[in-house]
This record gives structure tokens, C-alpha cells and sequence, in this order.
């Protein structure tokens, strides 16, 4: 199964006008501003929004194309929506929410199958609530579950994450990324954070104003950004690797380019390291490799962009680099373009997520 | 300190003054009425019929009411069209219609010569001056106090409810049903109390399309018009009643509906 899709809509201010193919069990993240059109896409694929013309066809299956006139309504389209306010029915308890998905069981079935979906997610004691009591991180379980149940053979969540405070959603990514793991559909992720995009999503699509801007893996994205927006939405720095575990608890990351950083988190097999650039210090060039606490890679300064009170720096070298350091930082160690210098951060500072 | 009392105290003064102006009335056609006279006015079998006609008239009314009102209201609500504001104020119309002009009104429409009346006689249907016309001139006068509470009611429901509820499989309606109804029906509820309250003290519009015949078409506040001028106590007594039956239609309809929604929702 996979889902193709070309659109062209008139959403007010500007006109949507995108192409994406998202393979079987293909993870797509749309990223981009507010009011970019990716909501609007993912209406466009499930059936709530009529585009002027384009198609969508999802396996061998044609949902819309306004050449041949064929415009499925959305309950003959198996998209499996996660809402960005979840849209949870707030008089239906969390199980009746997951059996109202399954409408194509008998109706003996639907109480149990509903449960089930509900246990996988961890939220069994949780069934008999109403979204009114649930937690915003149950809730999000519980429209992913609805979600899944309905066996969708394109998976949509619109910023599943973006409702919830930031404890949670370490958990509640975690939750999500297993789910992504597990199905086969072809999923298009919704989100304005790029860390998101690059823990959950296989590929890319940086949207701004209706139109696909720039796409590529997170790591592509994030080392040769096209534009400063896209530059600016690649917030963390993104580096992949294969995970060990060492004995002292830590964990030691072989990056693809042959470096090795640590971190605390655990995790094993293929990973995304992520570290934010204001956790990366500049150091003079030199100095030993990684230590159990303290990453350290050789870098290259490629550019230098002030931004408040605070310098931007885009390090070359084996692994691209954004670090952020102080006005003072820059003018105690005279950093200037094309200086090598060594980037260190905390183990700490090192969040590994698995990679799909 | 003073400055940032006087306001409230405005707010409860306006209160106040709303509550005993609109109170009054209600309470004085209570303390007005002996309990004997309330008890002879069952005794009287012109009262009795006039309140059993009301009842089933208004029920009837209400419930035509509800099956065209609800889907109508749906459909204004959550669909844009060309003409749409036309309709809506259409809609609307008989709310500030003198009653005297709506029953003007059904008479020129659905009386022996009217414009659709003539052709129904012709068919052998007639229905000015018999208990139908009664159920006509209250659907008439009641259904736009439905129709706009239902309208509001399914404007206010999140959208992304039955956007979900389609994408989850179901259809349009199934959607109407099982999602909109059920999430909607607080305000439904208030609406078929308003357009139930506004039925049963039907006056200028019955007494015009309907006329005012004992037993047939002459409800509670027809035959409290005519005993008004001969027999005062009777039509305190008769008004009471009326109040009585009111009130306790409207909290009856409210407990039953707020039951029957956990009900229809858990179904």
C-alpha cells in the first residue's frame, strides 16, 4: 500500500499546491510554520477538503481525481486521523470512542476488540473514562487507538504531540513511535517542530505557504539546509548511529561518520542522537576524544549568524553541527569563519531515540 | 475602595429588578387562587376538555416540530449556500410576526379559499376550524424557537467532532445520529422547551385560523380569554392550572432528555 498525492487548493491566502508519495509502512513528516497548508493536506487525503484538482490515490485505490470526476467521501477512505485536538466524542467513554472505529465488526466484538486496542497502548484502566478525565497524554493514546482500530491503510496525525506538556510527551513520543513502528501504512506526520519530524519521520517535506520548500532526511535537511527558513526549522542538531550499551550505564553511539559520542539515555541498534545547539560549547581545537561524560567532535566553523545576544554557528566536518555560544564565547576565543575548533557536550545533553 | 464596588452592585440591583418584574405576575395568579378554586376548575368539564386539547395539540405541534426542525436546523448549520441568510430570516419570521397577522396569515394560506386551502377542498381536505388547525397555527408559531436553538446548538459543536466521526467510517448520517444529536442535545432541549412553552400558550393565531369552539379548538388560554369577562376567579384558577402544566412539562422534558442523552450517547 502506498499513498500518492498531488493537490492543488485555493486556501484563501494562498494556494496549496503539493506532490508527496509516502511508501508502505513510510513515515512522512510535513514540517513547516502555522497556517502553512499542512492541515489542510492531510484534509485533502482524508476526504474533508475538496481540492480544485490533483488526485489521490492510496494503493490501487483512486480517493479523488478530478479528471475522472472521483470523489470518495471520507468514510470510504481508510485514513486513520489523529486529530490535533484529538476530537475525542466527549459523551462516549474511551473504549466506546475505539468501538465507534469499528464499525465493521459485529457489534458483540466491538467491546473487546475496543479493549485490546486501548491494553496495547497501556490505557486498559483507563477504558471505562470519559475524555473529560483523561490526562492530555491518555487522550492522545486514546485517538491514536481510535486511529489504528479502524485498520487505516493511511495512517494521519496532525502535531499528535503538540497538545501536551513537555513530560509527557517524551512518553507519549515514545508510544507513537512504537505505533509507527507496527503499522504498515503509509503515515503522514504533521508537526511545526523539526526534532519531531526527525525522531518519528523517515523523510521529510519542509511545507511553507502551500508549497514543498525543500525534502530530504532529517540529516540531509539539517546539514544542507536549501533556504535560511528551512535552516531555521532544523532547530536540533540530528545525527544517527548505531547504539551499544556500555557497562558503566552509558551508552556509546558509532555515528555514520565514524565518530563516537555518548549519552545517558539507553538504547541500542540503530538511533537518532539529538542535542540542542545551545548545549554545544566551542572549545580551541585539539583536546582528547570522548570522554564517559563530555562529547567531543572536530569541527570546521562554517558560518557565524548573531541572533539576540547569542551567536549561531554552522560547524563542518565528519557530522554537521549547529552550536549556539555567547557574544563573549565568540570574542574570548576569536571565533571566525573556516577556524577548526572542537564542539563538546554532555552526555547529558545527548537524547537518543530510536531509529526506525 | 468604592470605585471597584459599585458595579456589582448595579448588576444585582438589575437582577433583581428583572426577577420581581417577571415573577410577579406568576406568583400573584397563585396567591390569587384559592385552592378550592383551582379544584372546581377540574370540576368544570370545559376546562377539562380546553386542557386535554392543549396537551395533545401541543405535543403533536412539538413533535412535527422536532422531525423537520432537526435535520433543517443540521443543514443550516453546517453548510454555507447562496441564500442561506434569505432562509434563516424566513425562519425567523413568525417570531416577530403579530400573532393576529400569522393567523391572517394560515388563513390566506390553508383557509377555504386560501392558496393552498382551495386546492386541498378541492381534494376533499379541510381542515379550517377542527383540531388539525389548532396543531397547524401552533407548529406555525413554535417551530422557529426550535429551529434557532437547534441551529445554534449544532453551530457550537466542534467540527472536528464530525470530521472525526467521518474519517472513523461512518456516514453523514450516522454522523447526525450517533454524534451531533447527542453532543447537541442540551441545547436541543432548551429549544423544544421554548418552542413547548410557546405552543401551549398559543392565543392570537388559534383564535384566528381556529377559531374558539369547546372540545374542538378552544385550548387553555382560549378558554381563559372567554371566562375572563364573566367569571374571574374561574380564569385565575384556569391560568393557574396552565402555569402549572407548564412548568412541569418543561422540567419533565429537561430530566428526561438529560437521561436519555447518556442513553442515545452510550448506545
Amino acid at each position: 500500500m502506498s499513498l500518492q498525492v498531488e493537490a492543488v487548493a485555493e486556501l484563501g491566502a494562498f494556494t496549496l499546491d503539493l506532490e508527496l508519495t509516502a511508501a508502505r509502512g513510510q513515515c512522512l513528516a510535513l514540517v513547516g510554520p502555522s497556517g502553512a497548508g499542512k492541515s489542510s493536506t492531510l484534509r485533502v487525503i482524508a476526504g474533508l477538503l475538496k481540492p480544485t484538482r490533483g488526485r489521490v490515490v492510496c494503493g490501487e485505490e483512486r480517493w479523488f481525481d478530478s479528471l475522472a470526476s472521483v470523489n470518495l467521501p471520507p468514510e470510504l477512505r481508510r485514513c486513520g486521523y489523529v486529530f490535533q485536538d484529538y476530537a475525542l466524542f466527549p459523551q462516549l467513554s474511551a473504549w466506546q470512542n475505539v468501538a465507534y472505529a469499528l464499525r465493521d465488526e459485529p457489534r458483540r466484538q466491538r467491546e473487546r476488540t475496543a479493549r485490546d486496542w486501548l491494553a496495547r497502548l497501556d490505557l486498559e484502566d483507563r477504558a471505562d473514562a470519559r475524555p473529560n478525565v483523561l490526562s492530555g497524554g491518555e487522550r492522545q493514546r486514546v485517538a491514536l487507538a481510535r486511529a489504528l482500530a479502524r485498520r487505516p491503510d493511511v495512517l494521519l496525525l496532525d502535531e499528535p504531540l503538540s497538545a501536551l506538556d513537555s513530560q509527557t510527551r517524551a512518553a507519549a513520543s515514545r508510544h507513537l513511535a512504537d505505533a509507527l513502528t507496527q503499522t504498515e501504512a503509509p503515515t503522514i506526520l504533521v508537526t511545526h517542530d523539526f526534532t519531531q519530524a526527525a525522531q518519528l519521520a523517515d523523510h521529510i517535506l519542509i511545507v511553507d505557504a502551500g508549497r514543498i520548500v525543500q525534502q530530504g532526511t532529517a540529516t540531509e535537511l539539517a546539514a544542507k539546509p536549501a533556504t535560511a527558513f528551512v535552516a531555521d526549522f532544523t532547530g536540533a542538531v540530528v545525527l544517527r548511529g548505531t547504539a551499544q550499551r556500555q557497562p558503566d550505564g552509558t551508552t556509546v553511539v558509532m555515528l555514520s561518520s565514524g565518530e563516537e559520542i555518548r549519552s545517558t539515555d539507553l538504547a541500542v541498534g540503530p538511533v537518532v542522537a539529538t542535542v540542542y545547539p545551545w548545549e554545544i560549547t566551542i572549545e580551541p581545537a585539539g583536546g582528547s576524544g570522548a570522554r564517559s561524560t563530555q562529547n567531543r567532535v572536530q569541527a570546521t566553523i562554517h558560518s557565524m549568524t548573531t541572533i539576540g545576544g547569542r551567536v549561531r554557528l554552522a560547524l563542518t566536518g565528519p557530522d554537521a553541527l549547529v552550536a549556539e555560544v555567547t557574544t563573549t564565547a565568540v570574542a574570548h576565543l576569536s571565533l571566525a569563519p573556516g577556524m577548526a575548533v572542537s564542539a563538546t557536550w554532555k552526555a547529558t545533553a545527548t537524547r537518543l531515540i530510536a531509529d526506525r | 475602595m468604592r470605585s471597584h464596588r459599585w458595579f456589582p452592585v448595579v448588576l444585582t440591583a438589575a437582577l433583581s429588578v428583572v426577577l420581581l418584574f417577571l415573577a410577579l405576575p406568576v406568583v400573584a395568579i397563585f396567591v390569587d387562587t384559592t385552592p378550592a378554586a383551582l379544584v372546581a376548575s377540574f370540576d368544570d368539564p370545559a376546562a377539562v376538555d380546553a386542557l386535554v386539547l392543549s396537551l395533545w395539540t401541543s405535543t403533536l405541534a412539538v413533535g412535527l416540530i422536532v422531525l423537520a426542525g432537526t435535520p433543517a436546523a443540521y443543514l443550516l448549520a453546517t453548510r454555507r449556500f447562496r441564500g442561506r441568510n434569505v432562509v434563516v430570516t424566513l425562519i425567523e419570521l413568525p417570531l416577530v410576526l403579530p400573532p393576529a397577522v400569522a393567523g391572517i396569515g394560515l388563513l390566506a394560506a390553508l383557509g377555504p379559499r386560501g392558496l393552498l386551502g382551495g386546492p386541498l377542498r378541492d381534494a376533499g381536505i379541510d381542515v379550517s376550524l377542527t383540531s388539525v388547525s389548532v396543531v397547524i397555527a401552533l407548529t406555525f408559531v413554535a417551530a422557529p424557537f426550535y429551529i434557532r436553538q437547534a441551529e445554534a446548538a449544532f453551530s457550537a459543536l466542534d467540527r472536528s467532532w464530525l470530521e472525526a466521526s467521518r474519517t472513523l467510517g461512518a456516514s453523514e448520517a450516522t454522523t447526525f445520529a450517533r454524534i451531533a444529536i447527542p453532543t447537541a442535545m442540551p441545547g436541543l432541549v432548551v429549544g423544544l422547551a421554548l418552542a413547548w412553552g410557546r405552543a401551549l400558550g398559543e392565543f392570537g393565531a388559534t383564535l384566528m385560523f381556529a377559531g374558539s369552539f369547546r372540545g374542538v379548538t378552544q385550548t387553555v388560554p382560549l378558554a381563559i380569554y372567554e371566562r375572563f369577562s364573566t367569571d374571574f376567579t374561574g380564569a385565575l384558577a384556569l391560568s393557574a392550572v396552565l402555569v402549572a402544566v407548564s412548568g412541569g412539562i418543561l422540567i419533565t422534558v429537561r430530566l428526561a432528555t438529560r437521561r436519555s442523552a447518556v442513553r442515545v450517547a452510550a448506545g
